[in-house]
């Protein structure tokens, strides 16, 4: 076997080498995608070796060479013995991802912004591999070590993921290798491509119907509070003086002086009205649920603007009074 | 007479023949086709022929990866293919010196 030469070719020459392949590929891709793949196959790589050997030249030297791409592949079509483009549908053996590809070959033909914005999209396929496995780990990963938290620094699901990104991305590097292989890849895109769509559709849901799940009275999940001093779950407060009383109509503030009063949550009345003054606080515990009592569901909110001032933080000072 | 033309029509015995030696990745079968003499050959129709050659069974294909760029296929020749270029030869042998004698019996009257 002859030792392929090594080829390092200049970024130029490389990307001329891609262009060639590229245009290839596309007058074959009436084809089934295998077929296009196993005729091109290291054409990549045997291009780039004629093009090193042929050293720097202006204009399009492959081209010069190889005659048009188009040209190219109808010859290549017709030593491989394989029916002209026109022929092969003809038979009806339609193709519709390759009328699609055709399509979109045309279009980025004709629209220069396309094509631009097609090309800039390829430079971020690193990207796209690096994401692929952090994709694909998240979905294997996430159900058995307790849900995508496992994805965050430093659970087992991150270094998992960042060992499967490099895969991912030594698999982008050297393009297709077989028809096997090229399967895997795509169903890996796809598969990750769903997933990277749902978790945009959870998490744009969790934001705005953060609500959906309605807490029980007494506990429950609720979405995650955060103020200043960190996060953490918080659906409603209930509040005891040292003799163990119920103290109702709370205003609470956290150590920074934020107002805790995070909620926007079904059933849990958000106004309440405390004020002497008759100004509306959020930040008041424990909120009445569905109109009811928050201590004795069925009775009204005990609330009333004659309540007692409440000072529960020694930051309250701090705290701007808040309103809506 | 256009060698381009004579080529076409024996263009798969010059692969079999070629990959028969070594094993050749595509562009390297150009090269040695062309070293040999046959300086017509195209690039298109060399790659055509290897993947018709591999579809009919008479070659078989690898890849091989790298780690600097792209993977290289290569061709190595299997046993129907060696049978073939045995048959196929006999029959170019057999043309070829039938020929020659035509030429050489033209020769001798002009």
């Amino acid at each position: 076997m002859n030792e392929p030469t090594t080829v390092l070719p200049e970024a130029n020459g490389q990307r001329e080498v891609q262009h060639y392949v590229e245009r290839v590929r596309a007058a074959l891709a009436d084809l089934p995608s295998d077929v296009v793949d196993d005729l091109t196959l290291g054409m990549e790589a045997d291009l780039a070796e004629m093009r090193a050997e042929m050293g720097p030249g202006a204009g399009d030297p492959l081209t010069a060479r190889l005659g048009e791409p188009e040209v190219y592949a109808a010859d290549l079509r017709a030593a491989a013995g394989i029916p002209a483009a026109t022929g092969s549908r003809e038979l009806g053996a339609r193709d519709p991802l390759a009328d699609l590809r055709r399509s979109w070959d045309r279009l980025r033909a004709e629209q220069g912004w396309v094509d631009e914005t097609a090309r800039f999209l390829l430079t971020l396929r690193p990207a796209w591999w690096v994401v692929r496995g952090y994709a694909i780990t998240a979905l294997i990963l996430a159900a058995p070590f307790g849900g995508l938290r496992s994805m965050v620094p430093p659970g087992p699901g991150f270094w998992v993921g960042t060992v499967a990104a490099v895969v991912s991305v030594r698999w982008g590097l050297r393009g297709p290798v077989d028809s096997t292989r090229t399967l895997l890849v795509r169903i890996a895109n796809v598969v990750a491509g769903l997933v990277v769509a749902w978790l945009l559709v959870a998490i744009s849901a969790s934001q705005s119907l953060a609500g959906a799940q309605v807490a029980p009275a007494d506990a429950g999940p609720a979405p995650a509070y955060s103020s200043m001093s960190g996060s953490y779950d918080l659906s409603n407060l209930y509040l005891y003086d040292q003799d163990g009383k119920r103290l109702s109509n709370l205003r609470v503030f956290d150590a920074m002086g934020q107002p805790v009063d995070q909620m926007d949550q079904d059933g849990v009345d958000e106004l309440v009205r405390v004020d002497t003054v008759g100004v509306h606080h959020q930040n008041v515990y424990p909120k009445a649920i569905r109109g009811q009592d928050a201590w004795t569901p069925g009775a009204a909110p005990t609330s009333s603007p004659a309540a007692p001032q409440p000072a529960v933080s020694g930051a309250t000072s701090a705290a701007s009074p808040g309103t809506r | 007479m256009e060698t381009t033309q004579l080529v076409k029509g024996v263009l798969d015995l010059a692969v079999l023949a070629v990959v028969a030696r070594e094993d050749g990745y595509g562009y390297d079968v150009v090269r040695r086709l062309r070293e040999a003499g046959l300086r017509d050959v195209g690039e298109a129709s060399v790659y055509g022929t290897l993947r018709r050659l591999f579809a009919a069974g008479a070659l078989t294909s690898y890849v091989v990866p790298s780690d600097e760029g792209p993977h290289r296929k290569y061709y190595g020749i299997t046993k129907e293919g060696r049978a073939i270029l045995e048959r196929q030869g006999k029959t170019w042998r057999d043309f070829s010196s039938t020929m020659d004698d035509l030429l050489t019996e033209a020769e001798k009257v002009a």
